[in-house]
């Protein structure tokens, strides 16, 4: 079971900075530190639920797929049906993409995995699959290089590798590897 | 030799190919995503129809008529060429009418993950070529 993406500790927190953020009476370097570092954080929280929140749209897109696809052939053609190992799996890898990494999209495959892409431009594409195991299949296309790869997750976090090829498919670097 | 649709059996390399999407997760508003070209697992085919995105009503019937009891939201449209282009083929398979399959996916029983992102690699290259055709609600 996924658990609450803002806590009331958190809302209480934030609520406490706003106060501090605005301009006050006190004239202090203390003061303009407290009021600073006070934003800091504010904007911090506020980027994460941002953050969440679009995260948060994207695994409610996950649950519904996995209900549109739970039955045996649910694209017409004879498609396996999604397993809740799969899904509970993806959800982990969402919710572990770093802050600064685009978000992805969601799709099921006909084998029940869960396949999270990245199509930043018509020819550039980072593709990987979630299901039941620890091992990731993914791909990718760039410009005219392509290929294909297994990595291992950690208890469902995105495994270093993939992280720097979707950073660098949707980076704006030019298409160009070292062999 | 003519197959009872009246088309001919080998598949040429200029003829279209549509995919009928039955997933709204299989496309966006620009581009079709690869898991709509990944082959049924328990064949290892991927079904395709022998018609291009014209006439488009002609197309969304034999959608329909096809995948009966669920949503066609439009289809992706491959050349035979493409498919064959990324070391895959096609072969005419009727009934239905106009009915192919891309098939000669590989699949490595030693390492299913290894098999996926092979096949992952090639259905990005199919939806790199493909034409996405939504059709009306």
């Amino acid at each position: 079971m996924s658990e609450p993406l803002l806590t009331m500790d958190l809302l209480a927190g934030y609520a406490v900075l706003q106060p501090l953020r605005r301009s006050g009476s006190a004239v202090s370097l203390e003061a303009d530190t407290v009021k600073q570092n006070a934003s800091t954080v504010s904007e911090h929280v506020e980027s994460s639920w941002a953050l969440f929140g679009a995260k948060g749209e994207i695994i409610n897109k996950l649950r519904e797929f996995g209900i549109e696809c739970s039955e045996p052939d649910w694209d017409g053609y004879e498609a396996e049906p999604v397993s809740e190992r799969a899904l509970d799996r993806a959800e982990i890898f969402i919710r572990s993409l770093p802050e600064g990494v685009p978000l992805p999209e969601i799709s099921v495959e006909p084998d029940g995995d869960i396949s999270i892409d990245w199509l930043p431009t018509p020819t550039k594409t980072f593709s990987v699959s979630i299901g039941g195991t620890d091992r990731l299949a993914y791909a990718w296309l760039d410009g005219t290089d392509r290929g294909h790869a297994v990595a291992r997750s950690n208890n469902g976090d995105v495994p270093p590798r993939i992280l720097q090829e979707i950073q660098r498919i949707t980076s704006h670097e030019p298409a160009f590897r070292v062999a | 030799m003519s197959l009872p649709s009246g088309l001919p059996e080998e598949v040429s390399d200029d003829e279209p190919l549509a995919r009928f999407l039955t997933s709204s997760g299989h496309f966006n508003s620009s581009k079709i995503k690869q898991a709509a070209f990944l082959p049924n697992p328990k064949d290892g085919r991927t079904s395709v129809f022998r018609h291009g995105q014209e006439p488009k009503a002609s197309l969304e019937a034999i959608g329909n008529r096809q995948i009966a009891g669920r949503r066609v939201y439009g289809a992706g449209i491959v050349k035979a060429g493409d498919v064959r282009a990324v070391e895959l083929d096609v072969e005419s398979i009727e009934p239905p009418p106009r009915h192919a399959d891309i098939i000669n996916w590989p699949w490595m029983k030693d390492d299913r993950e290894f098999g996926k992102a092979q096949r992952k690699e090639m259905a990005i290259l199919l939806a790199q070529k493909s034409l996405l055709v939504q059709f009306s609600q």
